[in-house]
């Protein structure tokens, strides 16, 4: 029985996704399982992170959203006249504005330490700082002016959303390696913090500056990744229309079904491609030193390993990761809403899906991945169904739909309580680590 | 030129403004300092306990004006405001006893503990959800200005107005008294120096006969009221909304950093830190400045540093100054 | 011959599986000085603290006065009238050198505790100047004398103390061996571990010589520095 035990957890989770397909809709489940699907990519991701160097960081959202605005830099239809009027300008700002921070760094470990110092580079990055702002600003205003109920952006590259998926990971590696290298090597809370605020500033900024992305005005239409075809080609294809009728199934449903299906295999083959990395690298002499770090950071730097380099490593190499599950999810989902980006969708219920699934461990975080995944959706059609029953004996009135509001809060409440639950009862988790 | 009213502009649009929002960082980043002292951990529920708190101090004042209590001038909450002190107390209490106790007698990783601190906050996040929804709840009454902008103008003849409002007003005075009372609290008495030297070393505490769930209870009561306090304060100043209290997470831990984390005076001096550079950083100078320079030099730029909504931008600009140049702190936290 | 005052007798134990300590026994008399020396890993700390109650023991039992005190926690010894001074973090180094000593008399009800304070300050003259000084700011001797006062803030009748003198000067060594006398003169026990073993038995009424957690020898401190044995074994000839 024990030895079967992990099997006998998977084959649960899978029931309940079968469950779903079989009483609600297949659509439903498929939906709900992609999403799982991509949220275990995310829960490996912070599993490096947490289960191989204990580092806590609470800005997930930020590479998640950072993966979404590669489909869109990447991927989104090229706006030329929105280009013409003040994108190369822009990419000079933002390079000038690199520069200055670069030679900022470079000044700071040259000048000698001091009042004069400080004062010095204060009032450098404070000229910079409005020498940027003169050269980005006009190019903002321009490329915002052209057609902003359409565009209003600098537009794409207009290539396959496929492309996009390293991109967004390379994007989250570059945000990690910077707050990695200001946070890494202090107590380890400060990580949890300056992560925070990282996240909230990349959404911020992917929600306020419409040149980008369109900001909070959305971005839709983003084409399929290869080899993903539109539900309206299927359906006016002859070669998927035979066969789904020969079998007597509805061309729509068939074709929504086979989209996301089609999703499922492909996100399936990146989860099981870096579960098989992450084995890999785990039982190299390169995981067991990691291991060895986490499990005693102080001997191992006695023994002369860089602790903070190694840290700095898995922190990036983790944020990779959920950069990107970010950026598929944004070309599974076709457009980038920044709104949607909540920490505490991204962030938080992230973390219970790995300490539910057992931190440290690969196959823990996607057994948490797909459970607290499926959980997370299921409430939404499931919890109102269960006030109702609730609440049944209740008369109408005030206090009953009061209580049935109350019903969309409970998925907080629920997630908290069984993050807490855990930690305290089975802080192993479901499938510990070896 | 013409100094005084640039003077007044400054004043109504930073100086006010920023000793009102410092005076609130500062009463919540106390209590995550406190925390961090005593408990030795970073508590990220810190920003919805001050929701959960303000949720029970804007029920309780509707059930005053529903029975026609209320305070005159002053907004009727502060007439609610003890008794949700001591709801917001109760609940850190129990949190304390079902949640944090097990982990300190273990002697848990403050890691661990951080990351039990966000299951709090989920749980207090979906509290204060279903108590009160997520839309925005106006709880403000009594007189709404101390000092009446046209009446400022009729007083002194200037062209630019200075307004001070009541719950401005309210909120520097409520600082002042808590820091006041928390530090005399800390510098005079026994319990206070007990919580100083429990904080200071642990051991030896316990050798000296110190009780430490005693400490830890003070702490949390200390720690609750004043997030029940600030969140009201920056409830009744800003108008409530449940969810806008985990991003005041952000601006009160780069203020406790920046002071120091442990060190209570660090946490106010870095509160209005915060709050100033976070005025500075995201206010229109344009007004201030075209009173000081002719018009042609000006242009038709705004002088506005960055939008409001990056003003978290500022805190974590702060916050990793800090970290990079001295992650002690101003007063060499921990 | 009658009971000793304090007594950790046939003291066996360790912190986790394996026992430091082996049938290893320590008493003193009220206003002597009882010093335990030995190599390094001798497990000379641990037989005082085996006494102050922060490990548990397999066999044996420490009695104060006669009264049984093996199964109470350092804390409740303390109320007992015992005081101990811990070789490293013995201070509050945030709070002042008057604080310090407040603290330590935490657990006191009675009015007494100024009066406590004035002798310590005329015991340590240099801790009345510095006393709104933070600790943490002090020289290591002084920091020393801290945390002593703050041990002796309890009026305890036996003083603990676990390597008083490690880094600090050969002056500040003499100084504070100096005053360690003179509480002793005022009817304190004193059972100290020490590094400095020449210089401690010099002041010591007893010495405990200590190896792998065994008492090896046993005597006045004046004898054991006559022993040759122990000259050559534990005092560099």
């Amino acid at each position: 029985m024990a030895r079967y035990r992990n099997l006998w957890l998977f084959a649960g989770v899978a029931l309940l996704f079968i469950l779903t397909g079989a009483l609600q809709s297949w659509n439903l489940s498929l939906n709900i399982l992609n999403l799982a699907l991509l949220s275990a990519i995310m829960a490996i991701g912070v599993n490096i992170q947490w289960g191989y160097a204990g580092l806590f960081s609470t800005g997930i959202v930020g590479s998640v959203a950072l993966g979404g605005l590669a489909v869109v830099l990447v991927s989104s239809k090229p706006v030329p006249e929105g280009w013409a009027a003040g994108g190369p300008r822009i990419f000079g700002a933002l390079l000038f504005g690199a520069l200055a921070i670069a030679l900022a760094v470079w000044l700071y470990r040259k000048l000698k330490p001091g009042a004069a110092r400080t004062l010095a580079l204060t009032l450098f990055l404070i000229v910079a700082f409005f020498i940027y702002r003169m050269i980005l600003d006009p190019a903002v205003l321009a490329v915002e002016a052209n057609n902003p109920a359409q565009a209003g952006n600098i537009g794409g590259l207009g290539l396959n959303s496929l492309l996009a998926w390293p991109v967004g990971a390379a994007l989250a590696a570059a945000a990690a390696w910077v707050i990695g290298k200001i946070a890494l090597g202090l107590r380890e809370d400060y990580l949890a913090i300056a992560t925070l605020g990282i996240a909230e500033i990349i959404v911020t900024v992917m929600r306020n500056e419409d040149w980008l992305d369109r900001g909070v005005k959305n971005l839709i239409d983003l084409p399929r990744p290869w080899p993903v075809p539109k539900e309206i080609d299927l359906q006016t294809n002859p070669a998927f229309l035979e066969p789904v009728a020969s079998l007597g199934l509805d061309p729509v449903t068939a074709s929504t079904i086979m989209v996301k299906l089609l999703y499922a295999t492909m996100f399936g083959l990146v989860l099981l491609l870096l579960v098989w990395g992450c084995e890999r690298a785990l039982n190299s002499p390169w995981g067991r030193m990691v291991r060895a770090i986490r499990d005693n950071e102080i001997s191992a730097a006695a023994m002369g390993k860089d602790v903070k380099f190694r840290h700095l490593q898995i922190f990036i190499i983790g944020s990779a990761v959920v950069g990107l599950a970010g950026a598929m999810m944004t070309s599974m989902e076709g457009q980038l809403t920044p709104p949607s980006y909540l920490p505490l969708r991204f962030t938080f219920l992230i973390w219970v899906m790995v300490i539910v699934g057992g931190s440290g461990n690969n196959w823990g975080a996607i057994l948490g991945g797909l459970l607290i995944g499926w959980l997370y959706l299921a409430v939404e059609f499931l919890g109102p169904h269960l006030m109702e029953v609730l609440t049944s004996g209740l008369p109408a009135g005030a206090l009953k739909d009061h209580l049935k509001d109350t019903a969309a809060h409970m998925r907080l409440l629920t997630l908290g309580v069984v993050l807490l639950l855990v930690l305290r009862f089975a802080p192993k988790g479901l499938i510990p680590e070896k | 030129m013409d100094i005084l009213n640039a003077l007044v502009a400054f004043l109504n649009f930073v100086v006010v403004p920023g000793l009102a929002y410092g005076s609130q960082l500062a009463l919540g980043a106390l209590g995550i300092t406190l925390i961090f002292s005593v408990l030795r951990f970073s508590n990220f529920a810190h920003g919805d306990t001050m929701a959960f708190g303000t949720a029970f101090v804007i029920l309780f004042t509707w059930w005053f004006q529903s029975m026609g209590i209320t305070a005159g001038p002053l907004p009727t909450a502060l007439l609610a405001l003890p008794l949700g002190i001591l709801v917001t107390v109760a609940m850190v209490l129990a949190t304390d006893r079902m949640v944090y106790r097990f982990y300190r007698k273990q002697r848990a990783k403050p890691i661990i503990v951080v990351i039990v601190s966000t299951g709090v906050m989920f749980v207090m996040n979906g509290l204060v959800r279903m108590i009160i929804g997520t839309s925005e709840q106006n709880f403000t009454d009594g007189a709404r200005m101390m000092l009446n902008p046209q009446d400022f103008k009729a007083a002194t003849g200037l062209a630019e107005p200075l307004a001070i409002k009541t719950t401005q007003a309210l909120s520097l005075g409520a600082a002042v008294i808590c820091c006041a009372l928390l530090f005399w609290f800390l510098q005079r008495t026994r319990t206070g120096k007990s919580m100083r030297a429990y904080s200071d070393n642990e051991d030896l505490a316990l050798l000296s006969g110190i009780n430490p769930e005693r400490v830890v209870r003070i702490t949390w009561i200390i720690a609750g009221a004043l997030a029940c306090i600030a969140g009201t304060l920056y409830g009744l100043d800003k108008s409530y909304r449940g969810v806008v209290y985990f991003s005041l997470l952000m601006p009160m831990f780069a203020a406790a950093i920046v002071g120091g984390l442990g060190s209570p005076l660090g946490a106010v001096v870095g509160s209005f830190i915060v709050a100033f550079s976070e005025l500075i950083v995201t206010s229109a100078w344009k007004k201030i400045f075209g009173y000081l320079f002719p018009p042609e030099w000006l242009g038709d730029g705004l002088y506005q540093a960055l939008s409001t909504d990056y003003k978290v931008a500022v805190s974590f600009g702060i916050l990793i100054i800090v970290l990079l140049i001295r992650p002690q702190g101003i007063y060499g936290g921990k | 011959m009658a009971e000793p005052f304090l007594i950790g007798e046939n003291m066996t134990g360790g912190y986790g599986a394996v026992d430091i300590l082996h049938d290893c026994t320590l008493a003193v008399e009220p206003g002597e000085i009882a010093v335990i020396v030995g190599p390094n890993g001798a497990g000379k700390s641990t037989a005082m603290k085996a006494v102050f109650g922060m490990l548990r023991l397999r066999q044996g039992a420490v009695r104060l006065a006669g009264e049984d005190i093996t199964g109470l926690t350092p804390q409740a010894r303390v109320r007992k009238g015992m005081g101990f001074v811990p070789q490293t973090h013995n201070i509050f180094t945030g709070m002042t050198v008057e604080e310090n000593l407040e603290m330590g008399a935490f657990i006191r009800e009675d009015e007494g505790i100024r009066g406590t304070m004035e002798q310590i300050y005329d015991l340590f003259p240099i801790l009345r100047q510095k006393r709104f000084q933070k600790a943490g700011e002090l020289s290591g001797g002084q920091r020393q004398q801290v945390a002593v006062g703050r041990a002796l803030m309890t009026q305890p009748k036996v003083l603990m103390l676990d390597e008083p003198t490690a880094g600090v000067s050969p002056i500040v060594m003499d100084e504070l061996f100096d005053r360690i006398i003179e509480i002793a003169r005022t009817g304190i026990s004193i059972l100290m571990v020490e590094q400095n073993a020449r210089q401690a038995l010099e002041i010591a009424d007893k010495g405990y010589v200590l190896v792998q957690g065994r008492n090896r020898y046993t005597d006045t401190g004046a004898a054991l520095l006559a022993d040759p044995d122990v000259r050559k074994s534990f005092l560099g000839g």
